[in-house]
C-alpha cells in the first residue's frame, strides 16, 4: 500500500521534458559538428608534437607504458568510468567461480580484497591476448580494478612497477603463478599501496 | 555496436536513450531538490550517454546504464563541490505539516526528507520498476545493501507519515468493535 501511493504520487508529478530533450540533441549535433574540427586541430596537435616533443620527451622520459598496463587502464576506463555495459558477475560464489578457473582460490580471493574495500563484480577479460580475471571493489564512490592472470612461468623479476595513463594510475607485478595489475583513479599512491598488499599474498 | 558520430547515430540516439529522460529527471530532482539542477544533471547525463553511445551494445539495458550515468554525475558533482550528499536523519514532527493538505504531498515530503541512500532505493525500485540486483548495479553497491536500504526506508517512511497511520489504526480498531460488525 505505501509502495503504490508512494509510486503514485512520484508518477504523478510530470515534468515536461521536451525543452530538455531539444537541448540534449542540440548540444549533441553541436558535438558532432565541431568534430571534424577537432579531429583537424588534434592532428595538428599531434604533428608538432612528433616533430618538436617526442625526441625530448624520449631522452627525458625513456620508460613508457607496458602495453598490458595501457590495456588494463583502457579496460577500466572503458568499463568502469564510460560504464559500457558489460556481463559482470557479482556474487561471491560466482566470482570465486570465475577466479578459481583463473587458479585462484576463494580464499586468497578474500584475502585480496583491499583494506576499506569490498568486492563489488568481476569477470573475465583478455588482456593483450592473454586471459586475466578482472575484479572490480568500491570503496563509497571510489572504484579499482585488479586484474590477475596465470603466467606460463614463474617471474624472475617480482619489482611493482607503476605508470599512468590517462587519470588512470596502474601498478603490477608478476609473481610466482599469477601477474597482477590495480588500475585506479584514485591518487595518493593508492594503486602502488594496494598492489603492494596483493604482492604479499601471492 | 552502435553507429558512429553521424546523423543515424544522432537518431538511433534520440529514438532509445531521449524516451527515458521522464524518468531521469524525475529521480534527479528528487535527487538535487531543485528543478534547474536537475534539469543539468539529466542533461549532463544524457551527453555524457551520447559520448559513450558508440560504445553502447544494442540490446542491454539502456535505462539501467542511464541511470548508472546519472548517480555517476550525481556524486562526481558532489565531490567537485566538496559538498558530497550529507545524510541527515529527519524527524516526522519537524517535517510533516500537519494537518496533510493532500496525501500525495505528504508522500514526496516524506520521501524528501529520507536520507539520500534510502530516498535513492525507493525511487529506483518502487518508482522506477528496477529489480534490487539492478538497481544494486547501479549504485555500485551488494543487492543485500539495496535491500537492507529499502526496508529501513519503508520503515522511515511509515513513521513519517503518522496522519495516515493513526487513521489506518482507527479505522482497524473500529472493523473490530464488536457492536459495530453486528
Amino acid at each position: 500500500m505505501l509502495d503504490d501511493e508512494l509510486k503514485t504520487a512520484i508518477l504523478s508529478e510530470r515534468a515536461d521534458t521536451a525543452a530538455l530533450n531539444r537541448r540534449v540533441m542540440q548540444q549533441i549535433r553541436g558535438d558532432a559538428v565541431r568534430w571534424p574540427d577537432r579531429w583537424l586541430f588534434a592532428a595538428a596537435g599531434i604533428a608538432a608534437i612528433f616533430i618538436a616533443g617526442v625526441p625530448a620527451w624520449f631522452a627525458l622520459f625513456p620508460v613508457r607504458v607496458d602495453g598490458t598496463f595501457a590495456a588494463a587502464a583502457n579496460d577500466h576506463h572503458i568499463e568502469l568510468v564510460d560504464l559500457q555495459p558489460r556481463k559482470w558477475r557479482t556474487g561471491l560464489t560466482e566470482i570465486a567461480d570465475l577466479a578459481a578457473q583463473e587458479g585462484l582460490s576463494e580464499t586468497q580471493l578474500t584475502a585480496l580484497t583491499p583494506a576499506g574495500y569490498h568486492l563489488e563484480q568481476g569477470k573475465r577479460c583478455r588482456l593483450g591476448g592473454r586471459i586475466y580475471l578482472h575484479l572490480v571493489y568500491s570503496s563509497g564512490p571510489a572504484r579499482l580494478s585488479m586484474f590477475i592472470g596465470l603466467r606460463p612461468q614463474p617471474a624472475t623479476d617480482r619489482r611493482i612497477q607503476t605508470a599512468d595513463s590517462g587519470k588512470e594510475h596502474i601498478a603490477g607485478f608478476a609473481a610466482e603463478s599469477f601477474d597482477l595489475l590495480v588500475v585506479t583513479r584514485q591518487p595518493g599512491g593508492e594503486a602502488g599501496k594496494v598492489a603492494r598488499h596483493a604482492a604479499t599474498l601471492l | 555496436m552502435s553507429a558512429g558520430r553521424g546523423v543515424e547515430a544522432q537518431n538511433e540516439f534520440e529514438r532509445v536513450a531521449l524516451p527515458h529522460s521522464q524518468s531521469l529527471l524525475r529521480v534527479a530532482r528528487r535527487l538535487t531538490s531543485c528543478s534547474s539542477s536537475a534539469d543539468d544533471l539529466v542533461q549532463e547525463t544524457l551527453f555524457s550517454a551520447w559520448r559513450g553511445f558508440h560504445q553502447f551494445q544494442p540490446g542491454t539495458n539502456i535505462r539501467a546504464w542511464l541511470f548508472r550515468i546519472l548517480f555517476n554525475q550525481f556524486y562526481e558533482q558532489g565531490r567537485k563541490s566538496r559538498n558530497t550528499p550529507v545524510m541527515v536523519q529527519l524527524t516526522a514532527a519537524s517535517h510533516v505539516t500537519r494537518p496533510a493538505p493532500d496525501r500525495k504531498i505528504e508522500m514526496t515530503r516524506a520521501l524528501d526528507s529520507l536520507p539520500l541512500d534510502h530516498r535513492t532505493v525507493l525511487l529506483l525500485t518502487i518508482v522506477e520498476g528496477f529489480t534490487a540486483r539492478e538497481a544494486a548495479e547501479i549504485l555500485g553497491v551488494p543487492a543485500g545493501t539495496v535491500m537492507s536500504r529499502l526496508s529501513r526506508a519503508r520503515e522511515a517512511m511509515r513513521a513519517l507519515l503518522p496522519e495516515r497511520n493513526t487513521e489506518y489504526a482507527r479505522r482497524r480498531t473500529e472493523n473490530r468493535d464488536p457492536v459495530r460488525a453486528c
